[in-house]
């Protein structure tokens, strides 16, 4: 009767492990689902801010047919931010309270600001919610410890969003340069860190990505982002720094910069649609 | 080998956590002191077990979990700072390492923070290297041009020199000018008075020349007196022969003195043709002096008027002579200030070239600080 007891209460134990193992995996799986969706809202964040810093840049600068674009990229950015703000790991986060306390300022006061202030606070913003992006997606445990086929996905979260926001700032800046076809010393400089920021990174992320993904439409991917990275990287050294006179149009580096961006959330994208799909079959 | 058989007790704290397992071990704990009552030896020994078989799997398990936690942080490379090379399947410190992380990541993005504006600091280096650079070898060209315009400025001050050597030698013949001119004009003046003095003489001379032909005139009619006096006499001389000889004898000598008479009254006749002839000529040649001597007034008038125009033009030369003598002082004068002026910008010059230099070498030094400046951000 007791040996009876004491193996019933030996087969209870183990089947209360494996319901514990399955629980457990299966809240993994959930909150890794939740950290995505936040991470995808996260990115489009980004992106608005990205265009946002752009047109507020041009705005500074005494261009006052970007006002109505602006109020909307505003009302877009704050429908972003009223998501974001009922998630409870977001809502509670020293970073976030940080954005909205900054970007209730700075959506608010454009006027009163230099061009190269707006450029600041935008890119100070943004580099808060790609380390907020980071920490979530570490939150929801999307590391290569709890997904075993994306082995790389660190580079997402991290790498992949920091070049991408590098070319922006360089879009920012190379097009003022090419604008006014002169390039200063703080311009050289600033230009310089993020050519080589840009040049080292992709290097290392996409050719890593490139090595190890198994399907062809990311290799695809990578290897566009590749080669336009490369061509921004060269167009910035020949077009802008290493020349006395600059020459390249205004519109034909904007476009090579966007197009650059574009290829590097392609990438960004399509990882993140595989993970959700991977984590929901 | 031991922890292969301890992977229930593994999946068990995996499944259950470790309070439940905690929990579970208690209870059986429990079990097992009370079943020492109620249980049968062999149930005792098999509860016995079962809990002498979790509780060193657990203790064994936690001393393998601290082992690896010890070793995990051990192997933390401090330079790396990537949070996700540290991997850990921890049970024991899983609420732990995230916080662990957590610090680790904020410390990783200081450190990523870090290296940019390090690497910021080094391409601005780069670039102070390049201006420094740029302002060394603008600040040489300066400073060759500036030393070249100090050269040339001194040859200007050499030049001036010598100008106003040359204009000093120019006042000096200037007034050597005005004196001659001075000196001309007292002889001009002089020449004038002597003109006026042979003029009025010339004047005197006409006059008296006049007075002679009138003098002349009243010889010539005093002469053409005696002239009619003598045909009178000769007249008279024949009428006194002619009585004579109508005398006859007595009347001889009457004869040879009317003769001698009417000789005398030819002789005076003669005398006085001779005398008409000559002052006739007199007269013609008074005459032709007059006219010279009116000739030599005209001259003379003519000469003074002359005088007088080279005296107003010594004069003129003397006032300009001495403008030209007081505009070359002045000129002189200028030139010695623009000369004292040429030295002074020249030792200014000096000074700029020597200030220019001086920051050709601060350039020079802010490069080489600068390189300072890149190797130390390089090396870190």
């Amino acid at each position: 009767m007791i040996n009876i007891l004491i193996l019933s209460l030996v087969l209870s134990l183990a089947l209360a492990v494996l319901i514990g193992i399955k629980r457990q995996k299966k809240i993994l799986i959930k909150k890794q689902l939740t950290g995505i969706n936040s991470i995808i809202v996260m990115n489009d964040l980004v992106k608005l801010l990205q265009k946002h810093r752009g047109l507020s840049a041009a705005f500074c600068s005494g261009d006052d047919n970007v006002i109505r674009e602006l109020k909307e990229l505003v009302t877009h950015i704050s429908s972003l931010v009223l998501i974001l703000n009922k998630v409870p790991t977001i809502q509670a986060n020293d970073r976030w309270l940080s954005f909205n306390d900054h970007w209730s300022r700075l959506s608010q006061h454009q006027q009163g600001i230099s061009a190269e202030d707006s450029f600041k606070q935008h890119t100070n913003i943004i580099t808060n919610i790609l380390y907020l992006l980071e920490d979530i997606a570490e939150y929801h445990y999307l590391t290569k410890e709890h997904l075993d086929n994306f082995t790389n996905i660190g580079f997402l979260w991290r790498e992949l969003l920091a070049v991408t926001e590098s070319v922006g700032q360089s879009r920012a800046i190379g097009t003022r340069v090419v604008t006014i076809k002169s390039c200063s010393s703080v311009d050289k400089i600033k230009l310089k860190f993020l050519q080589q920021h840009i040049y080292i990174v992709s290097e290392e992320v996409l050719k890593t990505l490139l090595n190890t993904s198994q399907q062809s439409e990311l290799a695809g991917l990578v290897k566009q982002s590749l080669a336009s990275t490369q061509g921004l990287t060269t167009s910035i050294t020949d077009d802008i720094l290493n020349v006395d006179k600059i020459v390249i149009d205004r519109s034909t580096y904007f476009e090579l910069a966007t197009h650059t961006m574009e290829n590097l959330n392609q990438v960004f994208s399509y990882q993140v649609r595989q993970l959700q799909q991977s984590l929901q079959t | 080998m031991t922890r292969h058989f301890f992977h229930p007790v593994s999946y068990l704290i995996k499944g259950l956590g470790l309070n439940y397992t905690i929990w579970l071990m208690i209870l059986l704990f429990v079990f097992c002191i009370s079943g020492h009552f109620y249980f049968n030896q062999q149930s005792f020994i098999t509860l016995s077990s079962v809990f002498l078989y979790i509780f060193s799997g657990v203790f064994l398990l936690i001393t393998h979990e601290i082992k690896q936690f010890k070793l995990l942080l051990t192997n933390i490379d401090a330079k790396d700072f990537d949070y996700r090379h540290i991997s850990d399947n921890s049970w024991l410190f899983s609420s732990l390492l995230p916080e662990l992380l957590r610090i680790y990541r904020e410390l990783s993005r200081i450190n990523t923070a870090f290296s940019a504006r390090m690497s910021e600091v080094e391409h601005s280096s780069v670039q102070v290297i390049y201006t420094a650079n740029q302002v060394a070898k603008n600040v040489k060209k300066q400073s060759d041009s500036t030393h070249s315009t100090a050269a040339a400025i001194v040859e200007m001050s050499q030049s001036l020199t010598d100008v106003s050597d040359k204009i000093n030698s120019v006042h000096d013949a200037a007034n050597q000018a005005s004196l001659v001119a001075e000196e001309g004009r007292k002889d001009v003046t002089a020449l004038h008075n002597d003109i006026s003095h042979v003029g009025s003489c010339a004047k005197r001379t006409q006059q008296e020349m006049i007075l002679l032909d009138q003098s002349s005139e009243i010889v010539l009619k005093m002469t053409e007196s005696i002239q009619q006096i003598s045909k009178q006499t000769n007249l008279l001389a024949l009428n006194a022969s002619i009585e004579a000889a109508r005398a006859g004898e007595f009347g001889r000598g009457f004869s040879v003195v009317a003769e001698e008479v009417r000789a005398l009254a030819e002789k005076s006749n003669d005398s006085a043709i001779n005398i008409i002839e000559s002052v006739t000529k007199v007269r013609q040649q008074s005459k032709t002096i007059v006219e010279s001597m009116a000739d030599v007034v005209t001259c003379t008038n003519h000469c003074i008027s002359q005088s007088n125009t080279v005296d107003n033009a010594l004069a003129v030369i003397e006032k300009e002579t001495f403008n030209v003598k007081e505009e070359v002082k002045i000129i002189s004068i200028n030139a010695d200030q623009q000369k004292t002026a040429t030295l002074e910008i020249s030792e200014h010059i000096e000074l700029v070239v020597e200030g220019a230099r001086s920051n050709a070498d601060i350039a020079k030094q802010a490069e080489l600080v600068a390189f300072h400046l890149k190797n130390l951000t390089q090396s870190t």
